[in-house]
Parts: structure tokens; C-alpha cells; sequence
């Protein structure tokens, strides 16, 4: 066919079949072919294809939730890039990427459907009840006090005095969103996703073009704890997970756990923090059950913490101080937990009693354990 | 005043220079805007999900490898990545033998998922279709026949096909919201 035959008025009547994939292989080819020529066929063709988008169910399809790190993984070793997204964001980056999928697909009633948050404190289970919007408020709320370390303007800009505990700086934002009086460049109910999803971005890029040159700046957290910004970053990752969860149950939408390698890092993570918990929970009396007492001299002890799955892992944790001996010689007890319910007992979404897929031994030790774990959890 | 479609071009414009800068966090943003689509159209045509992966994996390696060969001034990055994707899809159906394009079978058993607010838009404008317009739809989208087929399957000419398939798109684009621009 030639180009006189084959001309503008036949390229129009393709368009709909052309945005279908409906065509002959050559027809697609003219159509392509014309496109590159002319801005007004350009303009339909682009109208007409993202018609297609909203077309279901078969245009649909979830994407498999491996194909992110699939496809990316498989460019960069085609060429490397120049600027990297280092290794401690990498789970945040897949992380807020499937959050934002599922926001995707949100319609505006669920945006305000009822989401109870749930963590634990002082030993005992709180909760806190907003929305699917509040969720992700509260994500950008906490976001917002790594971007501040790393220089970035603070979306959630709340309280005056500058508050770094993650609560404050959440109900605050809460408060601001409730009574329109959110500042500039901050969240309103309609603009939550975008704002939150170009935060992450921003971050994530910092980080790249910053490199390991960031990765220990101090990040306060609250209550004067410091994380240095690469657990800052795990850590986000970690919550935008669970609240994730949180966001998908309330819209009885299914979710998996982060790809293995991302989980296992979240894991281990977590489980290097045990040791000095244990220790401070000691310390500060806090121990329920009650700990036994220890003979001065007495050997320390350790206890076998087993985590099931892909991603998980066995360890010998010391009981008695966080730099004492750990391995089979000292070990009074055996817990074993899957991977998930372990994060899940992290966030306090599990209830200790309820957590253990099989305990042995010493079963004080082992609820004190348990405790130590759920103790990370907060809003 | 910048509306949606001129901050889209921006968008693309930006997103190329960091492409071709090398920047990795580029190529996870352009994946999460456009690799839904790109995965539909690949999930369609090949009616398999190891090959439409593969087909995702090469679109998306092409341009990050090639970046300066999308040119954000001639098209919109939705429509190039589209081209690229039934281009490959069709050299993949030429060396595996007969076909001029892969058959075209449905996926199987797509996961239930909640629609999308605009999509619901969409939905309406479906049933405010004339019956025939609804069905040609639904033979080419849902059932996977090209244009030709379908024409031959309902009994109606190519050109009636052509035309329903036009009309039906742009009544859900109009529905959706999205507007025909000029670039």
C-alpha cells in the first residue's frame, strides 16, 4: 500500500482498532508510521488508548508483584547506572511503589473508609481509628522527619515547636487536614496521594544522588532515640508495609509481603535490634511476664529464636545483656515464629500469646522475648 | 495556568533527561506510571504471562538502554512505549513461526480487582452505548478478535467495525475525563 491510498481519513477510521491492538501487523505499522507526522491524529491516538486503560476487566490485570524488581534489575545489568538508588532505599522505593498501586485503584468512598490502627504501649494494646487517607497522612507525616534531615522542605510542616515524635507530628497533620488550615505545599484530603507519592520520590532521589554519604546522618525519632538514615529508611519501608495492610484490609483488597530479599533485610533488622531492647526492657523494669532474678554470677543465658520462610533466619539471641554469650551452650529455650507473623508481632497488629508457631524450653524467657518484639511497634 | 496534560509532557520531558543521565530512581518512576499498561497490552496480545514479562522486561530495558530514541516532542511516552510493545510482540510471533501476530487468546483468569474511580466514569459511559457499538467493543476488547474478525463474526461491514470501535473509545475517554490535546 502506498502513502497516497493510505492517507490521513484512513488512519482516523484505524484509530480505535489501532488503540485496541485490533489491527493487521501492517496497519499498525502505517498508523505508527503516520503518527510520527501528524500532531492531530497524535492527539486521538493518545486519547483513545488511555480510553483503553480504563476498559476492563482484561486491560486490568494486576501486575505481578515481582515484575518491578524483575524489570529493573534485569535494565541495570544492561547498563549500569550512574546514579544508583543505594542499597538502604531500596526497600522503601518497592515498598511505596506498591502502596501507590493499590491507592491507584481507590475509589473516592473507600478513600474514607474506617482503618483502626493498632499498636502496642506501656504493654498493652492501643489503637487509634481514622481512615485510608489518615493512614497514608500518617505515613507522610513520619516520611516527613527523614526528608527534614536530609535538607528537603517538610511536607507535614506541623506543630510550631517542631516536634519530632511521630504521634505528635501525625494527629497535628491530622488536625491541619481537618480544618483546611494545612500550609503550602501541604496535603488536603484530594491532594494526599500525589503529595505523598512525589515525597517518596524525592527522597528516594536525594538518597541516590547523596550515595552512602547520607547513610549515618541522625534521623530523631522520638522520645530521643536516633536512627541513622539508612535504618530511618528500612524502618520507613517497614511501616509502609504494615500500613499497607492496613489500607488493603480495610478495602478487602488482597497484599503480599515485600519480595523475599527486601523482607529478609527488614528481618534482620529488626532482630539485631533485640539484644539491646531486651537489655533497656530490663533496665527499665519492664517485664511482663516478670523476669527471675539473677544470681550474681550466674551464667548468661540465651534463647533460639527460629524465623520461618523465604526470608527468614535462626538466631541465638543473648538474654542477659546485650554483648553477653549467645549460641546452643547457653540456650534455655527455643521460639519459632514465620516471617510474617514476625512483622507482624513487630508492628503490633499480633498479639504475643497468639504469635509463636512453637516454643520449647523456657517459657519466661520466651514471652519475654516476645514482649521485646512487639515492644518496637508504635504510630 | 499549567493544566494535566502540559504538566504530562513536562513529566516526560524531565523523565528522559534523567534516562539518559543514568539515574536508576528515573527507571523506577517510569515503571510505576507506565508499566501497567505496557503489561496489558504485552498480557493481551501473547496471552501468556512468562512471554508478557518478558515482552514488559524488553520495552522497558530498550529505554532505559536507548533513551534518546523516544523523542518527547513527536509522542506521548504512553503511545511510544505501546508501539514498542506490539512491535516486539509481533517480531516475537514472527520467529515462532506461523501468524502474522501472536494468537490472540484471552489471559487466563484475571484477578478480581476494584475499579478505579475514573473507570467507573467509563463503565457508565459503556451503557449509555448503542447495543451494537457495546458489542463490537466487547468482541474486540474482551474476546480478542481483531477488527476483521469481528466485523465477519457480527455481520457487519470492516468500516461500521472501524467506526463503532472509534466512537465507543471516545465516548468512555470523554467519560473519563481525558481530552484530545494538541501538542
Amino acid at each position: 500500500m502506498n502513502d497516497d491510498s493510505f492517507d490521513h481519513t484512513r488512519v482516523q477510521q484505524l484509530l480505535g482498532a489501532w488503540a485496541l491492538s485490533a489491527c493487521s501487523p501492517e496497519e499498525h505499522k502505517q498508523v505508527d508510521a503516520h503518527l510520527t507526522g501528524c500532531a492531530e491524529c497524535t492527539a486521538e491516538a493518545d486519547q483513545l488508548r488511555s480510553a483503553v486503560d480504563l476498559l476492563h476487566p482484561h486491560m486490568d490485570l494486576d501486575l505481578p508483584p515481582g515484575l518491578r524488581a524483575e524489570v529493573i534489575g534485569a535494565c541495570l545489568s544492561t547498563r549500569r547506572p550512574e546514579v544508583s538508588v543505594p542499597e538502604y532505599a531500596q526497600p522503601y522505593d518497592a515498598e511505596t511503589a506498591r502502596l501507590d498501586a493499590l491507592l491507584a485503584d481507590l475509589t473516592g468512598d473507600e478513600w474514607s473508609a474506617p482503618v483502626q490502627l493498632k499498636w502496642m504501649q506501656d504493654e498493652d494494646t492501643a489503637t487509634r481509628d481514622t481512615t485510608v487517607a489518615g493512614v497514608l497522612g500518617h505515613l507522610l507525616a513520619v516520611d516527613g522527619m527523614v526528608a527534614k534531615s536530609l535538607g528537603l522542605p517538610d511536607p507535614a510542616a506541623p506543630a510550631e515547636d517542631g516536634t519530632t515524635d511521630p504521634r505528635e507530628r501525625t494527629e497535628a497533620l491530622w488536625q491541619q487536614i481537618a480544618q483546611g488550615t494545612a500550609g503550602e505545599g501541604a496535603p488536603d484530603l484530594d491532594s494526599m496521594r500525589e503529595v505523598w507519592r512525589d515525597h517518596a520520590y524525592e527522597l528516594i532521589r536525594t538518597c541516590s544522588f547523596a550515595g552512602g554519604g547520607v547513610a549515618d546522618i541522625a534521623v530523631p525519632y522520638g522520645d530521643g532515640v536516633m536512627l541513622p538514615l539508612r535504618l530511618a529508611l528500612l524502618d520507613r519501608a517497614f511501616e509502609t508495609w504494615i500500613h499497607a495492610t492496613d489500607i488493603a484490609d480495610a478495602v478487602d483488597y488482597p497484599y503480599t509481603p515485600p519480595v523475599p530479599d527486601h523482607l529478609r533485610t527488614l528481618i534482620s533488622v529488626a532482630v539485631q535490634m533485640l539484644p539491646s531492647i531486651l537489655a533497656a526492657r530490663r533496665q527499665a523494669g519492664l517485664a511482663s511476664p516478670p523476669l527471675p532474678l539473677i544470681e550474681p554470677g550466674a551464667e548468661a543465658r540465651s534463647l533460639r529464636l527460629r524465623i520461618e520462610g523465604e526470608s527468614g533466619g535462626d538466631w541465638y539471641l543473648p538474654l542477659d545483656g546485650p554483648d553477653g554469650p549467645a549460641g546452643p551452650e547457653n540456650c534455655v529455650g527455643h521460639v519459632v515464629l514465620d516471617e510474617v507473623d514476625f512483622c507482624r508481632l513487630a508492628a503490633g497488629h499480633l498479639a504475643p500469646r497468639h504469635a509463636a508457631a512453637g516454643q520449647e524450653g523456657d517459657s519466661t524467657a520466651a514471652a519475654e522475648l516476645l514482649y521485646a518484639i512487639t515492644s518496637m511497634s508504635r504510630l | 495556568m499549567t493544566g494535566a496534560p502540559e504538566r504530562a509532557a513536562q513529566w516526560e520531558r524531565r523523565i528522559q533527561v534523567r534516562l539518559v543521565r543514568g539515574e536508576a530512581a528515573a527507571l523506577g518512576e517510569l515503571y510505576d506510571r507506565h508499566a501497567r499498561s505496557v503489561y496489558a497490552i504485552a498480557a493481551r496480545l501473547v496471552g501468556e504471562d512468562k512471554a508478557a514479562r518478558e515482552i514488559v522486561t524488553e520495552v522497558f530495558a530498550h529505554l532505559w538502554q536507548h533513551p534518546q530514541t523516544y523523542d518527547p516532542a513527536r509522542h506521548r511516552l504512553g503511545t511510544w512505549l505501546a508501539m514498542d510493545t506490539r512491535e516486539r510482540v509481533a517480531e516475537r510471533a514472527k520467529g515462532d513461526g506461523p501468524g502474522p501476530v501472536a494468537p490472540r487468546q484471552a489471559p487466563t483468569e484475571p484477578e478480581f480487582t476494584e475499579p478505579r474511580a475514573e473507570r467507573i466514569a467509563a463503565d457508565r459511559a459503556l451503557g449509555a452505548l448503542s447495543t451494537r457499538v457495546r458489542a463490537v467493543l466487547q468482541l474486540v476488547h474482551t474476546g480478542h478478535r481483531d477488527y476483521r474478525r469481528a466485523a465477519s463474526e457480527l455481520g457487519i461491514s470492516e468500516e461500521e467495525t472501524l467506526r463503532c470501535l472509534r466512537a465507543g473509545l471516545r465516548s468512555v475517554a470523554g467519560a473519563g475525563g481525558i481530552g484530545a490535546e494538541d501538542r
